[in-house]
């Protein structure tokens, strides 16, 4: 009996074996692939809100006269930037986004004014990415506050520098990172650096 | 059964084959869980970097309002590690023993990140240490933020940032 190459039967076994290894290989391998892709959704989503939120902290750390506005849904927060312009920031729950907007020209509020039926005077604008998803926003202004008129929560005791902090819930748009329900709990805090419009100190005791 | 001249492969063989074929696939394996735990590590590096510019941010706030307040700048902010949040009104209760440091806890309700008991615990461990400059004209901060990630793997950020008594 002189074997010339495979027999059938050894043929069939080697490679049903060949194909049972492969396809393990390749679901593992399609699988890789598919983490990685949501790791770099996940990352383009954090470069995303990084941007945001450096854009709000830089505009918040010069700004004055800080006031949130309670809301259950969309939290907002006005303030009066380096450039004396009414901004609020808010979240807008339905297209998860953080939405920044200056009252208009016309408008007649002053510095000091603080209601959500003010929203009428701002308009908008989406600042956050369409590759971000914003799911929540909450604002927490606190502090002393430069206007009177405005209060905040005394953030414990009543002279302290206002300190706004930020704590939001984001995950990426693309839909397989949003199937597997990945959230991003996040926290900062900003503590305005405007001095220029305070009263002066009180005088040391 | 077999003879000497026989040429072509085995079953033998072909099994050697696929073991072989097999160990590298387990390698791939562990490729694979190192690519799952990624993203943990990415979305904790991203909450971490925040967590840690807080300290920061909290302790020039806690300067600026000691000179609100017209006392010396840095009035209370002595040398020592210390376990502030962000409602912090002073440097308040210094770290615990380093190897049980309070970690911060997560209330998923408000969202916020606190020492508070009624948040779940969160993985961070946030500690900020105060250096005072001996002609206390100058404070060193650093905010470090600890955590273990998937695997058992220790993860740090350190901030360090210094202010000046330039009033």
């Amino acid at each position: 009996m002189k074997k010339q190459g495979f027999t059938l039967i050894e043929l069939i076994v080697a490679f049903g074996l060949f194909a049972i290894v492969i396809s393990i290989a390749a679901g593992g391998f399609v699988q890789i692939i598919r983490s990685y892709r949501v790791a770099a959704a996940l990352m383009s989503a954090n470069d995303s809100m990084a941007l945001t939120i450096e854009q709000m902290a830089r505009e918040m750390r010069t700004g004055y006269n800080f006031c949130e506005i309670a809301d259950s849904t969309e939290p907002k927060i006005q303030f009066v930037n380096a450039n004396n312009e009414v901004v609020r920031y808010k979240l807008n729950s339905s297209d998860r986004a953080i939405e920044r907007a200056v009252s208009d020209i016309s408008a007649p509020i002053g510095f000091n004014s603080c209601s959500n039926a003010d929203d009428q005077w701002f308009n908008y604008q989406k600042i956050t990415a369409a590759n971000v998803a914003v799911t929540k926003l909450n604002i927490v202004a606190c502090g002393n506050n430069i206007d009177p008129g405005i209060f905040l929560n005394p953030c414990g005791s009543l002279t302290t520098w206002p300190r706004i902090t930020l704590a939001f819930s984001i995950t990426s748009a693309e839909p397989e990172v949003e199937r597997l329900g990945i959230s991003i709990d996040a926290q900062t805090t900003i503590s305005a650096r405007n001095i220029a419009e305070l009263p002066a100190p009180a005088p040391a005791p | 059964m077999f003879k000497k001249n026989e040429s072509g492969y085995l079953l033998v063989e072909a099994m050697v084959a696929t073991s072989l074929l097999i160990i590298g696939l387990v390698s791939v394996a562990g490729l694979m869980s190192r690519a799952l735990g990624l993203n943990r590590v990415v979305s904790d590096q991203f909450i971490a970097n925040y967590l840690a510019v807080e300290g920061i941010e909290i302790i020039k706030n806690l300067i600026e309002a000691n000179i609100l307040a017209g006392l010396p700048w840095n009035n209370g902010i002595s040398d020592n590690c210390y376990e502030v949040n962000y409602e912090s009104v002073n440097l308040g209760a210094t770290c615990s023993s380093s190897e049980s440091q309070l970690a911060l806890s997560f209330n998923s309700i408000t969202g916020f990140y606190n020492y508070d008991s009624s948040g779940n615990q969160a993985p961070f461990i946030r500690s900020i240490l105060i250096e005072n400059s001996s002609d206390g004209n100058r404070i060193k901060v650093n905010s470090v933020v600890k955590w273990i990630s998937r695997g058992s793997v220790e993860f740090s950020i350190n901030l360090e940032d210094y202010f000046f008594n330039y009033r």
